[in-house]
């Protein structure tokens, strides 16, 4: 009964091979700086020259110096240590209960999701801002408490997604067939209503990644998260912007690796949600 | 729906005091209280002693949240310790200018989001999908106020058209708006599409062609508003986040918003405020939900109620 | 779809051109109206109410206060002409000039004086003038322009406090009828009063037409030639560069020493040093193993080196330095020099090794089971992130580890207080050498003595000195404390900041004044 394959979907699938491929590699720089750093970067990234400030690149390195005379690119590389680190764990720490929560509550409503749904309300006007500064001015300063308290803010948005999904998604005829034939709820979770959500999860858990990047990289702006010397994407782009006019260097190419992992990730999920939206099709 | 209108305000109500309650005892938690961070750190003990009893802060812990809940139930906000001003009008104050900035981001990032979106999944597959994603991925990625300084660099400085900094005027409004909707433009593009992809290939879309019903209508009425689901959810998530104040940009601009309020308070351990703050900004995402899940439900009849 | 394109790109033209050019530089035509940058809005204007560094900059413009302080750290007549001091030192009498009134017209006579001060001293533990207050006892109107205070003790702090803007003299009318509000609605006698304030955004002062008595260091003692001076709130040192440049303000203080390169080549552009009177130091937590050791004090000071720290964290914007008080304070001595822990590896290591520590393998220093390494701590405020980086790099060349703690200000000044470091980086911006008895004053420890030091033949020079009159005197007490202070190194200066403001060139005859205040009595505005 399925119509054709279109010259539309053709493309279509040529496209989301591009996705999948330029999501990839950029995915894999990332990963493979992360890994490589310490043979991949010149010099120390901590090791101060004073002899070597504000030098561009070329002279200086092949990203320039900053005003203590540090190699930016091994500052960048090491940085995609932590760059990579933090996103995946902040991310998994909302991602997981977000997922959980929000499919029980979704599914099974009644009490149980009335409370829930109140009380991620209350979460998620809570200003991530301030949890992150409170923790961090009650336990210190560390780019732990930022993951911590980034991947926490984050569990609303998981729950209110996968809970108004599932909500749409449980009168579904396939789900009616499934209990007909005595699936447990579990199971009409996992195989039914998960593989039917994943699309959206997939988007929100690449703008996470982004965001979580971005969201330390505010911290480092106000001097709450990485601590010197650590060389967190953030924290260099919030040394950056102090020399935008004379030494351009130091905010470009922190923020080009920012815009390229993050980038990576939602190219690399939307090639993956096109390729799991084939696979589960009605 | 009236009863369940009283149950969600009930629930709401309930999540405001925990909301309050949270935020004090964090702050509390918080070393150094507002009268450290107030008499500054060239004062002596007695000095400080003194700035403590003056600000009601030697008083204890749960009595001074009793007192605090009280004077709310009234409507008194209380004061607040730096300056002695009521919370209420300093908050009120910083509100609008966070609502006017956050609803012309939104307007921009709908129009401009929603064209993307539905541009690319009408051509899925061309290249002009592929350019228009490629924009749209790119607008999530660039880093907020990175982009800030750069608008602020070239239209300000370089070509002198708009201010620098500051509010008052449309044109103070337009830079700050931009810097915040180039990534909302992006996710409300991207989730248009894929909503409307998810949905392109399903059962009742098939059906609704078999019927005979022209192509458009089976847009307009099927895949629009199954396509908007998602979509309406994170814009609902996404102006929660911009009426919470959007620190970064607003320090850049020095844009008289509730992030910067908020923040400032923390650092001057100022509960009052922060508290007031914070209660806002919670009773917005409540009817900001509210209206989401009320117009999933109007949207789609076959939810009805059982969205709610 | 069509329409919807057409609509996108409609709604985006109309909001770039339909709010239109900004001009974004020069005045509105005669009379003129100078602009500043404000990093942080004023919580109040009330002079007595809760300090702040905003206030600090406006407070001076809307009032005036009993005696002027000058550039050079003399007292000059202001709204007091002349004054005497009894024999006992407890009795200072002012006489009042004649002819000033507030902005709302009450006469400023003593009463009003007298009413101002004692609002002051009421105000407590809110202004950071308590201390230097409570030494009044007696405040007296003793005819319309004579007021006579009276003192538990002699002070040599007098003065100063009473030239600091939060001892600017408010009018009682303007009190009573605002109460509370007094703090949006301010009423002085200064050379401007408040047109308009929008909260978060600006604070529009215009002149005072009826001014007529301009401190000493300004040549125009009569109301300002400009009409307006504005004060527009911008939080980012980046955002407040780019004004500048771009003419949106024409004012502003340059928060980071790099910005000084940039704004030097700008031909709209002048760079123009402040005097100051502070110091940025290393402090050490002198109550915690091993630092309670002063030869291991000793030692450390000696692995700084000043002048790469202040190239290198600094853009070479700041002068060395190397006694407790700022150079530009009394009390301060050149041939302190001498006494200095210079910059001294060789000695940094011989010391370690007197105190018991052994060099390892790897370069880190042991003594028995414990290995050298400390924590340092500071608030994230520029630059000390940056001096705390090249003090890493400069500890870890002699083999001591240091970690890094940034943490916000408050919260810094806590766990400072409560010793929870082993060095810590900081900064005093006073304008007496009684610094450093609030800083090292053993009575002090647990509060402001945040190094715990203790040392009572120091002690008992600094409130000896703090209670004499003498000028000379005083000053060799406060030699031979420092002397003991720099031997017993519970800190090691670094160095004395240098400030910049920068101000367009279109605002000609600005004046700079003490504590980087800059007087736009004199200002005319030119062209652009």
């Amino acid at each position: 009964m399925s119509p054709s394959v279109t010259a539309g979907q053709a493309r279509g699938q040529r496209r989301r091979s591009l996705h999948l491929l330029v999501g990839g590699i950029l995915v894999g720089l990332l990963v493979g700086a992360a890994v490589l750093a310490p043979i991949l970067a010149p010099v120390a990234p901590d090791v101060v020259r004073p002899t070597m400030r504000l030098q561009p690149p070329g002279a200086g390195g092949l990203f320039g110096s900053d005003p203590f005379g540090r190699d930016l690119f091994s500052q960048v590389l090491y940085g995609a240590r932590l760059a990579l680190g933090m996103s995946v764990v902040s991310v998994l720490l909302a991602a997981i209960p977000g997922t959980a929560l929000g499919l029980a509550a979704g599914y099974h409503k009644g009490q149980l999701e009335q409370v829930m749904s109140r009380v991620m309300d209350g979460w998620l006007a809570f200003p991530g801002m301030l949890l992150a500064i409170v923790l961090v001015a009650r336990l210190g300063p560390s780019l732990i408490t930022v993951v911590v308290a980034v991947g926490i803010v984050g569990i609303p948005s998981y729950y209110r997604l996968v809970r108004n999904g599932t909500l749409g998604l449980r009168n579904e005829a396939y789900v009616e067939a499934a209990l007909v034939i005595g699936a447990t709820s579990g199971r009409i979770l996992l195989r039914h209503i998960l593989p039917n959500l994943s699309s959206s999860i997939i988007v929100l858990t690449t703008l996470r990644l982004g965001s979580m990047l971005l969201a330390a990289g505010g911290l480092s702006f106000i001097g709450l998260g990485a601590q010197p010397p650590q060389p967190e994407w953030g924290a260099l782009l919030a040394m950056g912007k102090n020399y935008m006019g004379t030494a351009w260097w130091l905010a470009v190419f922190p923020g080009l690796a920012i815009t390229a992992s993050v980038m990576g990730f939602n190219l690399l999920g939307d090639g993956l949600r096109d390729m799991l939206a084939r696979e589960t099709a009605v | 729906m009236i009863r369940y209108l009283l149950q969600r305000l009930a629930g709401g109500i309930m999540v405001l005091v925990a909301i309050s309650l949270v935020t004090f005892l964090l702050l509390e938690q918080a070393p150094g209280d507002a009268a450290e961070a107030l008499v500054g750190e060239s004062a002596s003990a007695a000095q400080l002693a003194a700035a403590r009893h003056q600000m009601g802060l030697d008083v204890p812990l749960l009595r001074r949240y009793a007192d605090f809940i009280a004077g709310i139930v009234q409507g008194d906000l209380g004061r607040s310790l730096v300056s002695g001003r009521p919370v209420t009008t300093l908050v009120a104050e910083r509100f609008g200018a966070t609502l006017e900035l956050a609803l012309a981001t939104m307007v921009l990032s709908l129009v401009a989001g929603s064209a993307i979106g539905l541009l690319a999944a009408a051509h899925q597959g061309g290249y002009l999908d592929l350019l228009l994603m490629s924009i749209a991925t790119l607008g999530i990625s660039l880093p907020t106020f990175w982009v800030a300084l750069l608008l602020i660099l070239t239209f300000s400085l370089r070509l002198g058209w708009l201010p620098v900094a500051g509010a008052g005027s449309p044109a103070h409004l337009v830079l700050p708006a931009v810097s915040l909707a180039l990534p909302t433009i992006s996710v409300v593009a991207r989730l248009m599409r894929a909503g409307m992809l998810d949905v392109k290939g399903a059962e009742y879309v098939r059906t609704a062609h078999s019927k005979g019903l022209s192509p458009r209508h089976v847009w307009q009425v099927h895949m629009l508003r199954n396509g908007l689901n998602p979509v309406i959810t994170m814009l609902g998530l996404h102006l929660g986040h911009l009426l919470g104040g959007t620190f970064i940009v607003e320090t850049i601009f020095g844009w008289p918003g509730l992030g910067r309020l908020v923040v400032q308070s923390v650092f001057d351990r100022d509960y009052p405020v922060l508290i007031g703050a914070v209660l806002l900004i919670a009773v917005m995402y409540q009817i900001l939900n509210l209206a989401v899940d009320l117009i999933h439900a109007i949207l789609d009849p076959r939810l009805g109620k059982e969205a709610l | 779809m069509r329409v919807l394109r057409n609509l996108v790109l409609l709604v985006l033209i109309l909001s770039v051109a339909g709010c239109g050019a900004v001009s974004s530089s020069g005045g509105t035509g005669n009379g003129g109206v100078v602009t500043r940058a404000l990093t942080s809005e004023p919580a109040t204007l009330d002079p007595h109410g809760a300090a702040g560094s905003g206030q600090n900059v406006i407070l001076p413009y809307i009032f005036d206060t009993l005696v002027y302080r000058d550039t050079d750290n003399t007292y000059k007549p202001f709204l007091a002409e002349s004054w005497t001091v009894s024999e006992d030192g407890k009795t200072v009498t002012f006489k009042l000039r004649g002819g000033v009134t507030f902005h709302d017209g009450t006469a400023l006579d003593a009463e009003a004086v007298a009413f101002s001060l004692q609002r002051l001293k009421d105000a407590g533990a809110k202004s950071p003038l308590a201390s230097g207050m409570a030494i009044i006892a007696g405040i007296e109107a003793v005819d319309r322009q004579t007021l006579r205070l009276t003192l538990t003790s002699p002070s040599a702090t007098l003065f100063s406090t009473l030239s600091m803007p939060y001892a600017g003299i408010v009018s009682p009318t303007a009190v009573k009828q605002e109460g509370d509000s007094f703090g949006q609605k301010p009423v002085g006698s200064g050379p401007f009063k408040l047109h308009e304030w929008k909260p978060g955004v600006s604070i529009t002062l215009v002149r005072n037409a009826d001014y007529k008595w301009g401190p000493p260091s300004v040549k125009n003692q009569a109301a300002p030639h400009i009409a307006q001076a504005v004060f527009k709130v911008i939080p980012d040192a980046t955002t407040q560069l780019t004004a500048l440049q771009a003419g949106d303000v024409d004012i502003a203080f340059v928060n980071q020493p790099e910005q000084v390169q940039t704004l030097k080549q700008d031909k709209n552009i002048q760079v123009i040093e402040s005097p100051l009177n502070s110091l940025i130091y290393l402090g050490f937590n002198c109550q915690k193993p091993p630092f309670d050791d002063v030869r291991v004090r000793q030692a450390l000071s000696h692995a700084v080196n000043k002048a790469e720290l202040v190239q290198t964290a600094l853009g070479g914007v700041g002068k060395e330095a190397f006694a407790p008080l700022s150079p530009t304070l009394p009390g301060f001595d050149p041939s302190l020099k001498s006494f200095e822990l210079s910059y001294d590896p060789a000695r940094a290591k011989s010391l370690l090794a007197e105190a018991g520590f052994t060099q390892a393998a790897d370069g880190t220093w042991t003594r028995g089971k414990d290995r050298l390494s400390g924590l340092l701590l500071t608030s994230s405020r520029a630059p000390n992130d940056a001096i705390a980086t090249i003090l890493q790099s400069q500890f870890k060349a002699i083999g001591v580890p240091l970690e890094i703690r940034l943490l916000d200000s408050t919260a810094a000044m806590n766990a400072m207080s409560k010793g929870q470091y082993d060095l810590m980086v900081w900064r005093y911006d006073w304008n007496d050498a009684d610094v450093l008895n609030i800083y090292l004053g053993s009575a002090n420890i647990g509060r402001t003595n945040r190094v715990f030091y203790s040392n009572k033949a120091v002690d008992d020079l600094l409130n000896t000195a703090g209670r004499t009159m003498d000028d000379k005197a005083r000053q060799q007490m406060y030699v031979d404390a420092q002397k003991q202070i720099m031997a017993d190194a519970p800190w090691q200066p670094l160095y004395v900041p240098i400030d910049y403001t920068a101000v367009r060139t279109r605002i000609q005859h600005a004046v700079m004044g003490p504590m980087g205040r800059v007087l736009l009595n004199d200002v005319t505005v030119t062209g652009k």
